[in-house]
């Protein structure tokens, strides 16, 4: 039955999830459109376009459009549930035995090793914005603001980023 | 004892998320960052270590950073059914939007885009300010600033796998803890 594929599908793609959000895309591409045929290439570009410029992590989305596609209301459903719940299950498993093994030596070995690697890779998500930030003057001086608004002032980086999607909004079409 | 206050707690995780998941464009590092200012600096839910922590297994597990971080959040604020409020919180919004968009087929999506566009500029700034106020708390010594220069360097300019990297961590972490045995045998 189709929705059991669908389920199937993207079961698969959330538990191989790793790493960023566009190599989650490659994935589901490849489930979707080599392997069950739900779309074609050019429909599958099409959603992930779509994708980008709403709110949410991409892979889901994409996730909950495919699923809408395939089988309406409760293949959307389906879609985003499944893609998400060996992720979540995984998530809260490793973090309970986290909690619990708190005060091992090895984990907690482990784990100051893991920090500043992953804020690494914070750091190098970073670059990909460089060129949005600096471009141009208008994203030299939004970017000097935007240092001043969220150290010096305090402003809540999601009132920032709203502030700028606004003026992006009026000004930036 | 379980209750009203369970209740609100779930409700506040609920609304917290769905405040997040909503409007963060620009991908999942900058809905951790959103996090961050929410979870730690303004609801106090957890300390900056704490968060560090959660996001550094959030990466290293399948599944969009920014959903495997709200449900390790979730659950350390209320157990498994906080888990499942954070998550379901933080996909909402997107959830009904693509169902909209999907729905109403020839919606023109593309009249978001300039908001996007905008909402993109200040990222690379919420990015660095984020690193920064991790910083103290996941560097703290000769050992972990090497770690993240040459995982700086690994994952921009070698373009190496970030799972391949972690695990690299986790065996070097081994190695460490079994090549000092002065220090294990200590305690």
């Amino acid at each position: 039955m189709g929705l059991l594929r669908l389920v199937n599908a993207f079961l698969q793609v959330g538990a191989v999830s790793f790493g960023g959000g566009y190599s989650v895309i490659k994935t589901i591409g490849h489930y979707v459109v080599d392997v069950n045929k739900w779309l074609t290439l050019d429909e599958f570009n099409e959603i992930v376009a779509i994708s980008q410029t709403t709110p949410g992590p991409i892979g889901i989305n994409s996730a909950t459009y495919v699923g809408f596609k395939v089988a309406g209301y409760l293949g959307a459903f389906l879609a985003t549930f499944s893609v998400i719940v060996v992720p979540v299950l995984l998530s809260v498993l490793v973090y309970r035995f986290y909690l619990k093994k708190k005060d091992s030596e090895l984990i907690t070995l482990m784990l100051t090793k893991l920090r500043p690697v992953v804020l690494a890779m914070i750091a190098a998500a970073s670059v990909g914005f460089l060129r949005t930030a600096f471009e141009n003057l208008f994203g030299l001086v939004a970017t000097i603001l935007s240092f001043a608004a969220l150290q010096l002032f305090r402003v809540d980086t999601l009132t920032l980023m709203l502030a700028f999607g606004l003026f992006g909004f009026l000004f930036l079409r | 004892m379980r209750g009203i206050n369970d209740l609100r707690l779930i409700l506040s995780i609920f609304l917290a998320t769905a405040k997040i998941g909503g409007v963060t464009f620009g991908g999942g590092y900058a809905m951790v960052s959103v996090m961050q200012d929410e979870f730690v600096r303004r609801k106090k839910f957890f300390t900056e270590e704490e968060f560090s922590t959660i996001v550094a297994l959030a990466q290293s597990l399948p599944g969009p950073i920014a959903v495997n971080t709200s449900a390790m959040a979730g659950y350390r604020l209320l157990g498994f059914v906080g888990a499942v409020v954070s998550v379901v919180g933080s996909i909402f919004f997107p959830f009904l939007t693509i169902v909209a968009i999907a729905a109403v087929l020839k919606v023109n999506y593309q009249l978001l885009a300039p908001f996007v566009r905008g909402m993109k500029v200040p990222i690379f700034a919420v990015l660095i300010i984020t690193v920064l106020k991790m910083w103290g708390k996941s560097v703290r010594n000769l050992e972990e600033l090497c770690l993240f220069i040459v995982t700086f360097i690994l994952v921009s300019f070698l373009k190496l796998n970030p799972v391949f990297v972690i695990g690299l961590s986790v065996f070097y972490s081994v190695l460490t803890y079994y090549f000092k045995p002065k220090r294990a045998k200590k305690r």
